[in-house]
């Protein structure tokens, strides 16, 4: 299987989607630092931030683990970011799309795009649902509670598919006026984070100074104690947590689409404001605001218990904008695998699938996990590109050889990508390797597989035709 | 910048104010008056909320408002 002029019709479609981004970004179209700084800090104070922040206080992370895991793990991110993904955006001035299209060849780009559109679809689904919770207090609805997989009650089923399509019919509309509303909405909405932890603190006991306070958050916030049927998390969940949180973006390199326009790797530091505006302070807010509503995950009630009806609207406002843009995306990679279906039915098909999964509770009370399998599944394809671009000419191994014998699928890319989800996957459960830090191993296997196996294909020798 | 763009900044920055002001004072008088802070903080948190979305938008995203040939691709 190989002979890019043989190359299907998917992968043609695939490319005539990202056409417009096939040429490296030009001198003349770099971008300043501050509109990275203004992009990463909207990003990451997002729909998720309500849920997340809340589910450390649910499991039992102590205040002391938390503060010290979560300084390490936003720390390893944005390394992450600064030394992994940006360098290699700014030497190719390529998205993954086409750089992974050149390394591991058409075909597991192909199998890359699905399986995104997949998880995206199941992203866009626990926003809806967090969405929900919040659209569903004037109507009084029955929330779902943490242990629940199927939907509760008929009026969460309704309110869900309202949200579902609103959201839906926002996204086959085109969602470009959205994502320019909900950059308006994000000083506003760290300010709701802020306001609602500030507000509801005196609620957990009065104190006059930093040392009363610290009482008061190990014994009524982060006590160390899990809700009933949560699993108790420690430092070195929130540790690597917080730093694969967004994995598929920095050790995935999905952000190369980003930073492709940086004038230099060190704008990867930019990503800090995301990480300790987002993922730190917001976490540590909403929080404190699930200890002063009552340890339960329920997005919309606890917001609006904090800040009143402008909380409700923030985390209807934060779910809508969150799930818009992801299930248009998803819309956009189905569309490849469509016999020339048009757009909107691809979204409209992506929307129901995102709407059904919000109806089950399962996706959104174990969003850590998701976050975790999201991370993991795409994880190997940042692995296969690091080898390429930084290992194979240190070790005399020829870069882009699957591109050059023009081969469909590089099939020690492929390999090694279902090789190693296997591997993590049953021996590493077999052994009891949480899910969080399963990643870890699974990205040096990654490399090493990948190595060994281009080695053996005779990623060597160039000249032999195989495919 | 023109002269509604600038309104709008200012309206949209003391909304921002409010949302900080308002939530400080609940958390600086602790536990004294409580309730009555806690609930008046809420309606000043909606008012400049709504302020908010009234004058950012007309500050920060004026293409938003302006006629657009092709919405999407």
């Amino acid at each position: 299987m190989s002979g890019k002029d043989s190359a299907p019709g998917i992968v043609n479609r695939l490319d005539k989607l990202y056409e417009f981004d096939r040429e490296p970004v030009k001198e003349n179209q770099l971008h300043s630092g501050g509109r990275f700084a203004s992009i990463f800090a909207g990003e990451h104070v997002a729909g998720t931030e309500f849920v997340i922040g809340a589910f450390f206080v649910i499991n039992g992370v102590g205040a002391k683990d938390l503060i010290i895991g979560l300084l390490i793990g936003n720390l390893l991110a944005v390394l992450s970011w600064t030394f992994l993904c940006a360098p290699i955006a700014v030497q190719t001035r390529l998205t993954l799309y086409w750089y992974l299209r050149k390394i591991a060849g058409p075909g597991v780009m192909v199998i890359y795009s699905l399986a995104n559109a997949f998880l995206f679809c199941i992203l866009a689904g626990a926003m809806i649902s967090v969405a929900a919770t919040a659209v569903g207090i004037p109507f009084n609805i029955e929330m779902p509670s943490l242990g629940d997989i199927y939907p509760n009650s008929v009026g969460w089923v309704l309110v869900v598919f309202l949200v579902g399509a609103v959201v839906g019919t926002v996204a086959v509309l085109g969602f470009k006026r959205v994502s320019q509303f909900s950059s308006v909405c994000v000083p506003w909405m760290f300010l709701v984070f802020v306001a609602g932890a500030l507000a509801v603190l005196p609620q957990l006991g009065d104190f006059k100074t930093i040392g009363e306070f610290w009482e008061i958050a190990q014994t009524k916030i982060w006590n160390g104690i899990p809700a009933e049927g949560a699993e108790k998390l420690g430092l070195w969940h929130v540790i690597f947590f917080s730093w694969f949180c967004n994995l598929a973006m920095h050790v995935g390199l999905s952000d190369m689409a980003l930073f492709r326009y940086a004038r230099t790797w060190r704008y990867g530091l930019y990503s800090a404001l995301g990480m300790y505006l987002g993922h730190f302070l917001a976490w540590i807010c909403s929080g404190i605001m699930v200890a002063a509503y009552g340890a339960k995950i329920e997005p919309g009630p606890m917001a609006y218990n904090a800040c009143g009806l402008a909380g409700a609207i923030a985390v209807v406002i934060a779910g809508w904008t969150t799930a818009n843009p992801t299930i248009y995306r998803s819309g956009l990679a189905l569309q490849i695998v469509t016999p020339n279906w048009p757009r909107w039915v691809t979204t409209i098909v992506a929307f129901v699938v995102a709407t059904i999964m919000a109806c089950f509770p399962a996706f959104v009370m174990n969003l850590l996990n998701f976050v975790a399998i999201y991370g993991l599944i795409l994880m190997p394809i940042g692995a296969i590109v690091v080898a390429e671009h930084w290992l194979f000419p240190r070790l005399g191994l020829k870069q882009y050889w699957a591109d050059e014998r023009a081969m469909l699928f590089n099939w020690p890319a492929l390999i090694t990508w279902f090789g190693v989800l296997f591997i993590c996957w049953l021996p590493m459960n077999a052994m009891n390797i949480h899910l969080f830090f399963r990643w870890l191993p699974g990205y040096f296997l990654s490399l090493i597989f990948y190595i060994l196996l281009s080695m053996l294909w005779g990623a060597k020798n160039t000249g032999a035709a195989q495919a | 910048m023109n002269q509604t763009r600038l309104i709008a900044a200012l309206l949209a920055i003391v909304a921002l104010l409010i949302c900080v002001a308002a939530p400080l004072y609940v958390f600086l008088m602790g536990m004294e008056n409580y309730e009555a802070n806690f609930a008046g903080y809420k309606v000043w948190f909606n008012w400049a909320t709504l302020l908010w979305f009234i004058s950012a938008p007309f500050w920060m995203i004026p293409e938003f408002f302006q006629k657009q040939k092709e919405d999407e691709e």
